[in-house]
């Protein structure tokens, strides 16, 4: 259940941009199915729940907006850091825009991903945590 | 970070993903040159 579960929140990240609430869930699923199978995606880090118990990422899904913006045709997604900037047309297997800003210059991140290929491999992305880490506070991650 | 992503995520709309062992996760860094105590995923 939890598989399916996992992938429904992809899959509606995808389709929409954002993720299905709990509510949502609950209404379909049982509301102490929902809560429980989203608890245990949690804590194998398959997702990542907020303080208010909805869902915050699905790596590399932000359900909050971030400065970090991919488009693909009529939808787009937040990415919850540069890296996931990349890994987002590529879970999704899309052709897109990604914008975001340079840390050191402040320029504007003009990228685009075509057939699979990005348009520049130029220029670095900053990883402040060591990467045993990340899950420490994925969040800062 | 672009061939990084493509074996991180690439399989993760899939119904049937499953998340990597960490040795293969530490792989895929150490194919893409990210090596060294920083980019351990077990300290």
């Amino acid at each position: 259940m939890d598989r399916e579960l996992r992938h429904h929140v992809y899959a509606t990240f995808a389709a929409t941009g954002s993720p299905p609430s709990v509510a949502d869930l609950a209404a379909s699923m049982g509301e102490a199915a929902a809560g429980a199978g989203l608890q245990r995606l949690h804590d194998a880090h398959t997702l990542v729940l907020g303080g208010d118990g909805e869902i915050r990422m699905a790596l590399p899904f932000s359900a909050v907006e971030t400065g970090h913006r991919v488009t693909s045709g009529a939808m787009a997604w937040w990415a919850n850091c540069a890296w996931d900037t990349l890994a987002i047309p590529v879970a999704l297997d899309v052709d897109a825009e990604i914008r975001s800003t340079w840390m050191d210059t402040g320029a504007p991140v003009e990228l685009a991903v075509s057939g699979g290929e990005l348009s520049s491999t130029a220029g670095l992305i900053h990883f402040a945590i060591p990467a045993h880490r990340w899950w420490d506070d994925i969040v800062e991650t | 970070m672009w061939e990084l992503s493509k074996g991180w995520y690439g399989d993760r709309m899939r119904l049937d993903y499953v998340p990597k062992a960490i040795e293969e996760y530490q792989q895929l860094l150490t194919d893409v040159g990210l090596t060294g105590p920083f980019w351990s995923l077990t300290g």
